[in-house]
């Protein structure tokens, strides 16, 4: 065989990077090496080893670039190191606002970073999470969405859907643990199924994950609730005495297990687990109860070409469960574990929710902050860097070599980030109690030092290192030295300005962007406390009656508090407020045409519900306690029914609600039960005795504002005289608020970084400004000597940036109403974009400018022309 | 001292070197130890050994002749040193002192 030679794109990659002084002996080497290789097993393989060889040559000490600076100049390294130190004292004005400026941008970033990855490490630390699927139960007639569906589901759906590997249910309840005399409510109890712990990962501290929830009556404590009820963990075997109000019974609990406290970054949140087989007596029937929503339940599903099988024959499950048509209006929805946290706005249910398009947002103003910080970082060390031509053409006259010069800027910059970063990390050290405090999240110190941190700090760090030393390095070099030296300094400076415009001009279109946002969100919140809602919320308390055996006695305990002085009126009724309404009926009319039902929420009221209120009955009349027909045959229905009915008169009106026909005495006002995310919907208001499932379970208060501690006082007291179960109540105003967390973590979040953003674009404006300023000092002096008024010297230096600011006005607003409108989207009620706020942002932009530039302007106008006449 | 530590593959190396007198480079080294031992080995990492080595003073090295195939080339020989034939002999005298201590197996 023919010997030819080793491909030649090979040889060069090691010509390039290999050492002169190695090159000779190692490419000779390896050529015989191919050769003989080549000889042997063919060349082919010899080829492919060859470029293995190069490869696996590649040794630090080997490496061109490095050999070259250990031969050269150690000590002009040390030089370098003095000079950025003279220079960053020389400018230290320039110095500190850049440092103080991209500290502040990486800080902004690494807290956003911080907040976007917790959101997105929910639900993700249970092994195999991919596999796992919460049940959303789903009305395809009207797209409701819920977490919690009937228990009755997993017995007929483990042989329906082979393909699910496991199904396990969490029932939470309302339970009292007795401690001597003491009882303690708990809401963070749950009846689980005996899988339930072997499906999850929680971390299990002591007892045996497999069968802890097997046996009856056994309860599973977290390490907060063994420590907070026997003051150790060691605790299996130990007997809790608890008290279940909706079953109405008592049970002596045997602790079977301790785990864990749950992590925060779970959507599955509780303190106790009781074991689901303590249920059956209590609760068994409700295996039969398909409309009844208790559980949250979850599958195991491990395939995902079984997923799309399992979909398929949802409809099919449900039709033949309940009957032909069942399906249209029954479903669920297989929500991946992962999703469950973030994408999960269309579901009700008492579980807290993030939300995706927050994140998006979240991130997307990172993404503005940290382009401001880093334009304005590369703006100011290039402005600073055109000053340096001299020093650069006196090293290069020394000769200095292209790559030195190149080196120089790059350490200068890299020290300068450095400092940046150790600033930016301790401040965010510093800061994140208050972040986490701000953004309601619990966020350790340790978050900071996770990797995906560091990788994105790292990314980061590189990416403006490299942006923001590659364009004083090209500049110095592009010159010719001698021109410098004779004190031509226009080489340095063309070209550059339309660039150091366009840079202010992103950054100022960002934070007029910012300020116009923010000004939305805000009047979006305005809206949201200032919005007609139909009822009067401020001093109306809501007590919530859970226990069942209670519920009899709800008459008698209204009556009582009735009398307790500053109350001023008081009603019960089925829903809470404010409410998610979840109790749906079918609705149609006399004269609606056809039998199709519409989807209707049912509220049983008392007498005095819409009086204590304060909500407007429109037509027709309130129930009247002295007409006996009312309680029985009578209802009320809200504008929202009424408009779908197309009535005009409720003359002899009638409606069907499930099958019972009903007279309609009355319209009433649409009143916001639920936040202003969603409208009103149809609703009817009927009177129900105690007893049923839609019974009054809620008495709400309007007290008199004044004595209020001593009336709740005496409110604890009646309500003592009739049940064991602590006193709990809420202020309605209150309750609505806590709606809005979501929207008002954004709107801290985004009133901050608008800060920042405004923050970022004065500090580039104002080095604009200054260095426009000095660059044009002669012609401005020369214009003074020449008599020229401030006035005119104002408007040169000020007309560059009325164009700057024009067209980032033209940018940022239009931006701003595209995003805000799909923000706005989320919410039932939207505050109207207009030009007023968009006049307002221009004129608090505008204000912003005259302030940052013109104090600079009136510096220069004003100095003395012969300062910068007699230089040269 | 630090740093005088020969590894396993180093003490194949060195011996090679040692065997192979005024023809020792990388190529003749890994071919040597190829045939010898049946095992594979890449040309850097004898290069890669013999650099170490010779940090160690148990080589020296000197600049030598051409062949055909090295496209004239010049090659890098090694020579071992009285330092390197010293280690090479203590690493014999431990092996043997040791194996004349070891019990009668029967396997």
């Amino acid at each position: 065989m023919k010997s030819t030679k080793p491909p030649g794109w090979i040889d060069k990659l090691l010509e390039w990077y290999c050492s002169d002084q190695y090159l000779e002996e190692i490419q000779g080497d390896l050529h015989e090496w191919y050769f003989r290789r080549e000889r042997k097993s063919g060349r082919f393989k010899a080829r492919l080893f060859y470029l293995y060889d190069v490869i696996a040559y590649f040794r630090l000490f080997r490496i061109k670039k490095l050999d070259n600076m250990e031969n050269g100049n150690n000590l002009l390294l040390i030089s370098y190191l003095k000079m950025t130190v003279r220079q960053f004292k020389r400018n230290l004005r320039y110095s500190i606002m850049n440092t103080t400026g991209l500290a502040v941008g990486i800080l902004s970033t690494l807290l956003i970073s911080l907040y976007i990855l917790d959101e997105l490490s929910y639900d993700r630390f249970h092994q195999d999470y991919q596999e796992i699927y919460r049940l959303v139960k789903h009305n395809p007639s009207n797209g409701s969405q819920a977490d919690s569906n009937p228990s009755a589901w997993k017995k007929p759906m483990t042989p329906f859907f082979p393909e699910i590997r496991e199904h396990t249910r969490l029932g939470q309840d309302v339970v009292v643990i007795k401690e001597g005399d003491n009882n303690y409510l708990e809401d963070g109890f749950n009846w689980a199924d005996a899988n339930f712990m072997s499906f999850f990962s929680f971390e299990v501290l002591s007892g045996d994950r497999e069968t802890m929830l097997t046996a009856p009556n056994s309860i599973v404590l977290t390490r907060a609730k063994a420590m907070r009820y026997f003051g150790k963990l060691d605790v299996v075997g130990e007997l809790l005495p608890i008290k279940v109000y909706d079953g109405n019974k008592d049970f002596v609990m045997q602790v079977s297990g301790v785990i864990e406290d749950i992590p925060r970054n779970s959507h599955i949140q509780f303190d106790l687990l009781g074991s689901m087989s303590t249920t059956t007596e209590m609760y068994g029937e409700f295996d039969q109860y398909w409309n009844f929503n208790w559980v949250q339940s979850y599958v195991r599903i491990p395939s995902e070409a079984d997923m799309e099988k399992v979909k398929a024959k949802v409809p099919a499950f449900f039709d033949e469960q309940l009957g032909q048509t069942a399906s249209a209006s029954q479903g669920i929805i297989f929500q991946p574990l992962s999703r469950v946290r973030l994408h999960s706005k269309e579901v009700t249910g008492r579980m807290a929710k993030g939300d995706i398009n927050y994140i998006y947002l979240f991130g997307f103003v990172a993404l503005l902050i940290l382009l401001a910080a880093s334009i304005n970082y590369v703006n100011l060390t290039t402005a600073k860097s055109t000053k340096r031509g001299k020093e650069v053409g006196m090293r290069k006259v020394f000769g200095a070599v292209r790559r030195q010069v190149v080196l120089q800027f790059y350490m200068e910059c890299g020290l300068q980030l450095m400092l940046a970063f150790v600033i930016a990390i301790s401040a965010a050290l510093l800061l994140l109690p208050s972040f986490s405090y701000l953004v309601e999240k619990q966020m350790a110190l340790g978050d900071l030092f996770q990797w995906p941190v560091l990788a994105v700090m790292g990314g980061l760090f590189l990416l403006i290192f490299l942006l923001s030393g590659i364009y004083p390095a090209m500049v110095m070099n592009r010159f010719k030295p001698i021109q410098v030296l004779k004190g031509n300094l226009s080489v340095l400076t063309q070209g550059s300005s339309w660039l150091r415009k366009g840079q202010v001009l992103v950054q100022f279109a960002i934070a007029t962007f910012l300020i116009s946002s923010t000004l939305i969100v805000l009047k979006q919140m305005k809206l949201f406390s200032s919005h007609d809602v139909g009822f009067t919320a401020e001093q109306l308390i809501n007590i919530p009656v859970d226990d069942r055996g209670l519920q009899q006695k709800l008459m008698v305990i209204k009556n009582r508090m009735e009398r307790v002085p500053g109350v001023n009126a008081i009603t019960a009724t089925g829903e809470a407020l404010p409410s998610a309404m979840n109790n749906t009926l079918g609705f149609t009319w006399e004269g609606k045409g056809d039998d199709d039902m519409l989807p209707i929420l049912a509220v049983s009221i008392d007498y005095d519900f819409f009086t204590t209120l304060e909500t407007e009955v429109v037509l027709g009349r309130n129930y009247d306690a002295g007409l006996a027909t009312d309680s029985a045959n009578s209802v009320l229905i809200n504008e929202a029914a009424y408009k779908l009915t197309g009535w005009t008169d409720l003359n002899d009106k009638r409606i069907d609600i499930d099958g019972e026909k009903r007279t309609v005495i009355g319209v009433v006002e649409n009143y916001n039960y639920n936040s202003l995310h969603t409208d009103v919907a149809a609703v009817v208001y009927t009177l129900t005795a105690p007893g049923r499932r839609m019974s009054p379970d809620n008495l709400i208060l309007r007290m008199e504002p004044a004595g209020l501690s001593a009336a709740l006082n005496e409110l604890d007291e009646v309500w003592s005289g009739f049940s064991d179960q602590p006193f709990d109540f809420s202020f309605v105003d209150q309750s609505f608020a806590r709606l809005y967390g979501n929207e008002q973590r954004f709107t801290r979040v985004v009133i901050g970084f608008a800060g920042v953003g405004v923050f970022l674009a004065i500090l580039g404006l104002v080095s604009l400004v200054s260095f426009t300023a000095e660059r044009k000092s002669k012609e401005i002096s020369i214009h003074k000597v020449l008599g020229a008024s401030k006035g005119v010297i104002l408007t040169k230096v000020g007309k560059q940036f009325i164009q700057i600011f024009l067209a980032s006005v033209v940018i940022g607003l239009p931006l701003s109403r595209l995003a805000m409108e799909q923000w706005l989207q989320g919410f039932a009620y939207r505050t109207e974009v207009n030009w007023v706020v968009f006049l307002v942002s221009a004129l608090i932009a505008v204000s912003i400018v005259l302030g940052s530039i013109g104090w600079q302007a009136l510096r220069v106008a004003g100095s003395n022309p012969v300062k910068y006449l007699s230089d040269h | 001292m630090k740093g005088t530590h020969l590894g396993e593959f180093e003490e194949l190396v060195l011996l090679t070197s040692a065997l192979l007198i005024n023809t020792a480079y990388s190529v003749t080294i890994a071919d040597e130890i190829e045939k010898q031992t049946n095992r594979n080995v890449t040309l850097s990492t004898v290069h890669t050994a013999l650099y170490r080595l010779e940090k160690k003073g148990y080589v020296e090295s000197y600049m030598g002749g051409t062949t055909q195939d090295r496209g004239g080339r010049r090659k890098r020989l090694y020579r071992i040193t009285a330092n390197g034939f010293d280690v090479l002999n203590q690493a014999k005298d431990i092996r043997n002192r040791m194996w004349s201590m070891m019990p009668d197996y029967k396997f």
